[in-house]
């Protein structure tokens, strides 16, 4: 449980941090008719974001269960290779117009599988009938280049 | 009348679902729905919509393939009787458990599109009485039920004001003026849907795999319950025997269809409560035998399914998650869900009626038979072999739909984000919801104000909308209900999310 509070902890910062930014981003839009205007919305969406991760970071301080150690709940390589694909998922704009769609595709399915500690040979199967069945759907039926 | 390309939709969209149910049991089966969505916008509106029809009706109810075989259920829905209808297969056989849930599905299915056809006309009449003010408190009615099919309340609202507060950003849609674009020309359009949706329910699923490498992740193969006796014997006992049995219970299976049915019916309250409520209603009998239990709540579970298209096509309110997923695949085909759709689109609402028809009458017993013979031959495949066929998936489908290779930042933001939903406990269902009815929402506020000079009164001046107000009370008086009686009785799922 305690594991779950820590990670309770860093959605609720995540949320606060979106509503703060939202609550100043939305004061410089311009205002409408009467109440309502463009910031009418996002002013009560980032109040209610505000108030909710507040009051959730709240009752978790009071169970205690705050300290971020505490997430470890798997291996640290575990979070690594968390790390890994979603720092190779930011390279994957650059990656498509140099690669092609089905082999940028084809690569990061070979890569989460390797990830999740797949057998070499798994991988390279996986990737051939991948690459098969994408090419054959993708670029040949819908014509997706 | 369907066409033989709508009739192949059908099929293939079922035949997925099947195979999903079957080797995947442990893939949401909302998650298998927007995988093929980048496919699906490239079909028209009736072959799209007859391939979710198949999809969604099979890989519901052969989400109890998964408890047929390793006690592990496909589906939230079918968690709420797994003990029972794996004790009904390890007794009798997987034959006849999976033919106990299939002719539950059936029929129960028969019944809820009887509701479909009778219910979705009748609102969408009543609907085009609707001016803005109307349409206010209905957008709030899927709210409401949103923001309750949530762990708990603080979390589904917060779940649904991130994905309002998602959908707020691009053009405002009653005054034009960018909103949290950063000056930047591709945020002008907004967070594209279905592009969301890949890296909320896709994406996040694949690193939630890496954060828990546990032996289910990495590679498991799992044998099936193997089957006993030939080809004949499970003909028997899938075709014979199990429907003898809900024959023998006709009352329970009635009764649990209804309920079905029932909560089918209110916006957000999807098939795992149903579930929940007809099985643990089959538990509070005296001396509860399995097979009722797993009867009652298959039945529970595949009679909602029509019931969820109801305010889905009537009034473009979705049901529950699967059926905001069906909204967001509605808008990137031109489908307006509502009373103009019974108006400009009638032969496709009756297409959609047909499709049902056909999917519980003729694909639901062949493929629950097939089903069977796949249960006890094949073996699963490693999980993290699928895992990296969902990552391949996420990448094409996210470029398919615009061909912007910019989409795909989308996927790690939005990715991280979900992944950090599902660790806390949240469900995906009220953010969906929240970029679904968060823009309508806000356009029949703002419209609504702006035609009474801000005067807030103008909510309830009309009859219709005071009416519908009440409604919405009730509602929520309904759902605090439901929401006390399941958590009295049903336990802890784990953070499975539908």
């Amino acid at each position: 449980m305690q594991q779950q509070h820590a990670w309770e902890a860093a959605l609720a910062l995540v949320l606060l941090f979106l509503g703060l930014s939202a609550w100043f981003l939305s004061g410089s839009l311009p205002s409408g008719q009467g109440p309502i205007g463009p910031a009418f919305f996002p002013r009560i969406l980032a109040g209610i974001l505000i108030l909710g991760s507040t009051t959730h970071l709240f009752s978790l301080w009071q169970q205690g269960g705050l300290l971020l150690g505490r997430a470890r709940e798997a291996p640290l390589r575990a979070f690594w290779r968390v790390g890994a694909l979603w720092g190779a998922l930011w390279l994957a704009p650059w990656l498509l117009p140099k690669l092609g769609l089905v082999p940028t595709a084809v690569l990061y399915g070979m890569l989460s599988a390797a990830l999740l500690r797949g057998r070499w040979s798994e991988v390279l199967l996986l990737g051939l009938v991948l690459g098969v069945l994408l090419y054959l759907i993708f670029a040949e039926l819908l014509k997706v280049s | 009348m369907l066409g033989v390309d709508t009739l192949l939709a059908l099929l293939l969209g079922a035949l997925y679902g099947l195979l999903k149910g079957v080797l995947f049991p442990g893939i949401p089966a909302t998650l298998s729905l927007v995988l093929v969505l980048p496919i699906l916008i490239f079909l028209s509106p009736a072959e799209a919509c007859a391939a979710v029809i198949g999809l969604t009706t099979t890989a519901i109810f052969t989400g109890d393939a998964g408890s047929v075989m390793v006690r592990v259920p496909g589906t939230p829905a079918s968690a709420a009787y797994t003990e029972e209808i794996h004790e009904v297969a390890q007794r009798r056989s997987p034959a006849f458990a999976l033919g106990l849930s299939t002719t539950a599905a059936t029929l129960g299915g028969l019944i809820s599109i009887l509701f479909l056809v009778m219910g979705s006309l009748g609102i969408a009449q009543i609907a085009k009485l609707f001016s803005s003010v109307e349409n206010t408190w209905v957008v709030v009615m899927g709210v409401v039920s949103g923001i309750f099919g949530a762990p708990s309340l603080l979390k589904g609202i917060l779940g649904f004001a991130l994905g309002m507060l998602l959908g707020t950003v691009g053009v405002d849609p009653t005054f034009g003026i960018p909103r949290f674009t950063f000056d930047n020309p591709y945020l002008l359009g907004g967070i594209e849907f279905i592009v969301a949706l890949i890296a909320l329910f896709g994406i996040s699923e694949v690193l939630y795999a890496l954060s828990t490498p546990s032996p289910a992740v990495a590679g498991k193969k799992t044998g099936p319950a193997r089957a006993r006796g030939g080809l004949q014997s499970l003909l028997r006992e899938f075709f014979l025997e199990a429907p003898l049995t809900v024959w023998r219970e006709r009352w329970l299976f009635l009764r649990s269809s209804l309920i079905g049915v029932f909560i089918g019916l209110m916006p957000g309250a999807g098939s795992d409560t149903a579930a929940w409520i007809s099985a643990n209603f089959a538990r509070l009998r005296r001396n509860p035998k399995p097979e009722q239990v797993a009867l009652a709540g298959a039945a529970g579970s595949d009679s909602t399914i029509a019931g969820d298209w109801i305010p889905t096509l009537a009034l473009g309110i979705p049901g529950d998650t699967m059926t905001a997923v069906i909204l967001g695949m509605f808008m990137a085909l031109g489908i307006t869900p509502g009373p103009a759709l019974f108006k400009e689109q009638l032969d496709l609402v009756w297409q959609i009626y047909l499709a049902f028809f056909l999917s519980a009458v003729v694909f639901r017993p062949l493929l629950g038979f097939l089903a069977v013979v796949l249960v006890t031959q094949i073996t699963q495949i490693p999980r993290h072999l699928l895992l990296g066929a969902v990552s391949s998936l996420c990448i094409v489908g996210a470029y398919a739909i615009n061909r912007n290779a910019e989409d795909l930042f989308l996927l790690p933001l939005l990715g991280l984000l979900g992944f950090l939903l599902r660790k806390s406990g949240f469900t995906l269902g009220p953010v969906v919801l929240g970029l679904v009815l968060g823009p309508l929402l806000e356009r029949n506020v703002a419209m609504s104000l702006v035609k009474a000079n801000g005067d807030l009164t103008v909510l309830f001046n009309r009859p219709l909308a005071a009416v519908l107000a009440l409604l919405d009370a009730a509602l929520i008086v309904a759902l605090l209900y439901l929401r006390q009686r399941e958590a009295r009785v049903k336990p802890q799922l784990g953070g499975m999310e539908e």
